[in-house]
């Protein structure tokens, strides 16, 4: 028996099976990258029928694909794809986007999208730690956004540079709720000590800035859009997910305040 | 008055905080410009409107309409997902401080200011969710093509 191992492509693979593996790489992409559910629906169900399936069903939610497809000369696949781990990495859902482009275009053979997804896979717009910097730039921004001065901007620039370290050591690692909790916790910490000490900083500003990057506000915004277009399951697991963060952020909040004794 | 300093500061920081999380959010660097124009304009909107007199959530409704028109048009001529533009575009309006002061008045215990903010906080967050969805709903109506 001389079973090829080195090619990507397994052994046995039906068309059905090839094509619907390939459609759920790139829906999987989009989903843990930040693609909404309507687009990863969409973008599953139109690569499988410009591959010439005939019948495809598509359902997806946050964290799980599943799909089905039936291919004229009669094979057929159904397969399930579960997503951990979501984060927002717009470069990628772009370069996945134009795969998709590509491929609905028939400017690419399902043999070569393998080896794009690879690419894609390692692709980055920006080295990690630029988290760093851009989060200390957000939370001194919106510090002074919502009406701090320049030690609110200084501290808040501190605490912004913690939240994006955090997120660096954090992410994968550990559950973004505890993230979300510990971070809310080092803020309030944190901006109640700085205010101590400058004495003239308001806490409740620094936290405000900070807080911006805690805040589920485009998860609460995309979780409404899924709802009012009909996609009441991944909206409601959206809706659930905005409401623990904020109860997250509140519960930091509040052990930093028993921490420091209400000395806010 | 319009152009006040609190508006010259919120412009400005605005933007930055629009930069800060696109680069927090991975949009690369060619797309950086349109997608603090789209902060920009959501601001701007919003601000206008409460100037004017409008409630919390018409303004939030009003900006976050537009900068789903603006994303739409700046996916299709740079060929990339509208959420690239919206997404950062839409942080400047979102009710941080509504949220903040929510949860400070529970934590302290006054529910009737706690109750004030939470209503802001979801009028304003609805105001940006239901802005979007019209818009899409209304590019979804429209002939279809291709992905943008």
């Amino acid at each position: 028996m001389n079973v090829q191992t080195t090619n990507s492509i397994a052994v046995g693979e039906s068309t059905a099976e090839l094509i619907l593996r390939l459609a759920l790489d790139v829906g999987e992409g989009m989903l843990k990258n930040g693609g909404e559910v309507s687009r990863v629906e969409n973008t599953v169900a139109r690569i499988c029928r410009a591959w010439g399936a005939d019948h495809v069903e598509v359902f997806s939610i946050i964290s799980v694909i599943n799909a089905s497809v039936h291919m004229p000369n009669g094979t057929r696949s159904t397969q399930m794809r579960r997503i951990h781990a979501t984060g927002t990495d717009m470069y990628k859902l772009e370069l996945l986007n134009a795969l998709s482009r590509d491929i609905c275009e028939h400017k690419i053979a399902p043999e070569e999208v393998d080896a794009r997804i690879g690419q894609i896979k390692r692709a980055r717009a920006y080295h990690p730690y630029t988290a760093i910097p851009a989060s200390a730039v957000a939370a001194s921004a919106f510090a002074v956004f919502f009406g701090g001065g320049l030690s609110e901007a200084l501290v808040a620039l501190f605490i912004g540079a913690l939240f994006g370290v955090i997120d660096l050591f954090a992410t994968g690692r550990i559950n973004d709720l505890a993230k979300t909790l510990v971070s809310a916790f080092v803020a309030g910490l944190l901006s109640s000590v700085a205010a101590l000490l400058l004495g003239g900083a308001d806490s409740g500003i620094i936290m405000i800035g900070t807080i911006m990057l805690l805040v589920p506000g485009v998860a609460f915004g995309t979780a409404l859009r899924d709802l009012l277009c009909g996609d009441l399951i991944a909206g409601g697991l959206k809706t659930m997910q905005a409401i623990l963060a904020s109860l997250m952020i509140a519960f930091g909040y509040l052990l930093s305040m028993a921490v420091m004794g209400g000395a806010l | 008055m319009f152009f006040s300093t609190v508006f010259f500061v919120q412009l400005i920081t605005a933007l930055l905080g629009t930069l800060g999380f696109a680069v927090l959010f991975r949009v690369r660097t060619k797309h950086l410009a349109l997608a603090g124009a789209c902060g920009i304009f959501t601001w701007l909107l919003y601000y206008t409107v409460i100037f004017l007199g409008g409630s919390l959530f018409l303004a939030a409704f009003v900006a976050s309409a537009v900068a789903t028109v603006f994303a739409e048009c700046c996916a299709r001529w740079r060929h990339a997902p509208a959420p690239v533009f919206l997404v950062p575009g839409t942080i400047p309006i979102v009710p941080g401080g509504a949220l903040y002061y929510t949860m400070r008045y529970l934590l302290i215990g006054d529910f009737s200011l706690f109750a004030e903010y939470l209503m802001q906080a979801l009028l304003v967050g609805i105001g940006i969710g239901g802005g979007i969805v019209a818009i899409s709903v209304a590019v979804s109506l429209l002939p279809k093509k291709k992905q943008a």
